[in-house]
Parts: C-alpha cells; structure tokens; sequence
C-alpha cells in the first residue's frame, strides 16, 4: 500500500525565481507580462469571485477590479507567497467587500457546508443484518486497467468540469483549488477563511461526487 | 486492538483524511488493515487517486505509482 503523506501540511510556498522574474517585467510595465498573467489566471479569477457574489456579471467586475489591486500593488509585492497566491488573496479580499456592499455577506464556512452526505451511494453496501453489512455488494472496477488515454481524453476532463460545475459553490471552490490549480492545504484554507476540518470535509464531498460522476461514464462505455 | 473492523461504507468516508495523512495512526492503522484485505477498497481508493490526477493533470505519473 502506498504510503499516505506526511501530516504536517506543507508551508505554502514562497514567490519562485520565475514569479520574480515575472514581478520585474510587470513593474517595468511590460505588457506582455501583463496579457500573460491575464490569460492565464481571469477565468479562474472568475470563478472564485463567483462563490462570493450573486452573479456572474459582478464576478467578472470583481477579477476586473481585482487586475486593478494586483497592477497597483506590484510594487509592494514581497515575495513571501507565491506571485498566484498573492494574486487569489486580492481577489478574494476584493470579492468579499464586495459581497458586504451587495448585502449578502454569508460567512464561506457556513454555504451548504452541513449536508449530511454519504461519498457512495448507500445501495452499493449489504445492508444491515446482513453476515457482511456494510461491505461492497459488488467491488468497484479497477480503473487503472482503462486505457490512458481514455482517462486523458477531453470527454473525461468535460464530464469532470461539468461534476465540479454541479457542485455547492464552497465544495467546488475547494476542489477547484486543490486539484485544479493545485493549491496546497494550508493556502486553501488561508484564501477562503476555513479551517483544515472543514476544508477536508468540503475536499472529500466535492471529491467523492466528481468520481461517482467520473464512475457513470467510465462504466457506461466499458 | 478490540475495536470492530472498519466496514467499506465506514472506510470510503475516510478516504480523504487517509490520503491527506489527517488520520491518527490508530485509525490509519485499521485503515490499512481493512486496506490490505479487502480489494473492493483498494479498488476505490484508486479510483479516488485516478479522478485527482486526471484534475490535476498527472494521470501520467499513475502507472507508477500504482505499483508501489
């Protein structure tokens, strides 16, 4: 059995030599620095503002606003988090002011967080007085046998996106953030205000769903 | 050592803390255990493994880990 990392959840992660790199074009003004930064973090931008706020119109104003504080800041950004982290916590700082100013400021921990949900369907299991209750009625299949690059193909990754799109929006900020970008922990947990308990209970929801939704189309083609 | 057997509803639920090495040892332990013996949670466990991959982007490093 591999072995499980280590407790101690890893220390974020300070700006690397590319991310200062990148910092000194942005303050010399370069603008194809600018662009690249733009193309590749607005839609996640987006998204995140979108846990936050009531639509996706003042979302989008959000990253907008956000591009603003981060083009603003530069000068003053220090190097002690990654130049990404820094980025997300101005956007979420941003989107939070203006989720107070929108009157609908819900503390992120409390969103849809108490769903009493189980991470596979309850028919899967023998039921209770049964010599084996509560073990597998049939086993789960062994997707490492499926051709890669089923699992590599853009129907899969599409099926994944639309399972994380289905999601409660604190679950799919977390998942977003942790598989898709690759956030570690401690940030995930420093971004959006919650505590480790919490973000693995959100992690383990989101998590479980998008491989039962992964599961259906693997299985429906097998 | 007299605790019952993890049952596999009881152990899917736990899957998440196991891989994020949240778990004391006396559960990873039973985790393990229950792990070691039993195919459909090892299944399961890989299935968990396989779909944060495919998210990530590093189904390619599977195959070798999957024979660790």
């Amino acid at each position: 059995m591999p072995t499980p990392p280590e407790t101690t959840p890893a220390p974020a992660p300070r700006a690397s030599a590319e991310d200062m790199q990148l910092v000194r074009r942005l303050r010399d003004g370069d603008e194809s620095a600018f662009m690249e930064l733009i193309d590749h973090y607005h839609q996640s931008l987006v998204r995140l503002a979108r846990r936050y706020v009531s639509s996706q119109a003042v979302a989008e104003d959000v990253a907008q606003e956000a591009w603003v504080g981060v083009f603003r800041g530069i000068d003053r950004f220090e190097g002690r988090s990654s130049l990404r982290t820094w980025i997300y916590r101005i956007l979420t700082n941003t989107a939070k002011t203006r989720a107070q100013r929108e009157a609908r400021s819900v503390p992120f921990a409390s969103l849809g967080g108490d769903d009493e949900e189980a991470a596979v369907d309850a028919d899967r299991f023998r039921p209770a007085g049964d010599e084996w209750a509560g073990h597998w009625v049939s086993f789960p299949n062994q997707w490492s046998d499926l051709p890669e690059q089923r699992l590599l193909g853009d129907e899969t990754r599409r099926v994944i996106d639309e399972a994380i799109d289905r999601l409660p929006p604190n679950q799919a900020a977390v998942i977003r953030l942790r598989d898709v970008e690759g956030f570690g922990s401690a940030e995930v947990c420093d971004l959006l205000d919650i505590s480790e308990a919490n973000q693995r209970v959100l992690l383990h929801r989101a998590r479980s769903k998008v491989r039962a939704a992964l599961g259906r189309y693997l299985e429906e083609e097998r | 050592m007299s605790e019952p057997d993890l049952t596999c509803r009881e152990l899917v639920e736990l899957v998440t803390d196991y891989l994020e090495g949240a778990l004391d040892s006396t559960t990873r332990r039973r985790v393990d255990e229950h792990l070691a013996g039993c195919p459909g949670c090892t299944a399961y466990l890989d299935e968990m493994r396989v779909t944060v991959e495919i998210e990530i982007g590093e189904i390619g490093n599977r195959v070798e880990r999957s024979i660790l």
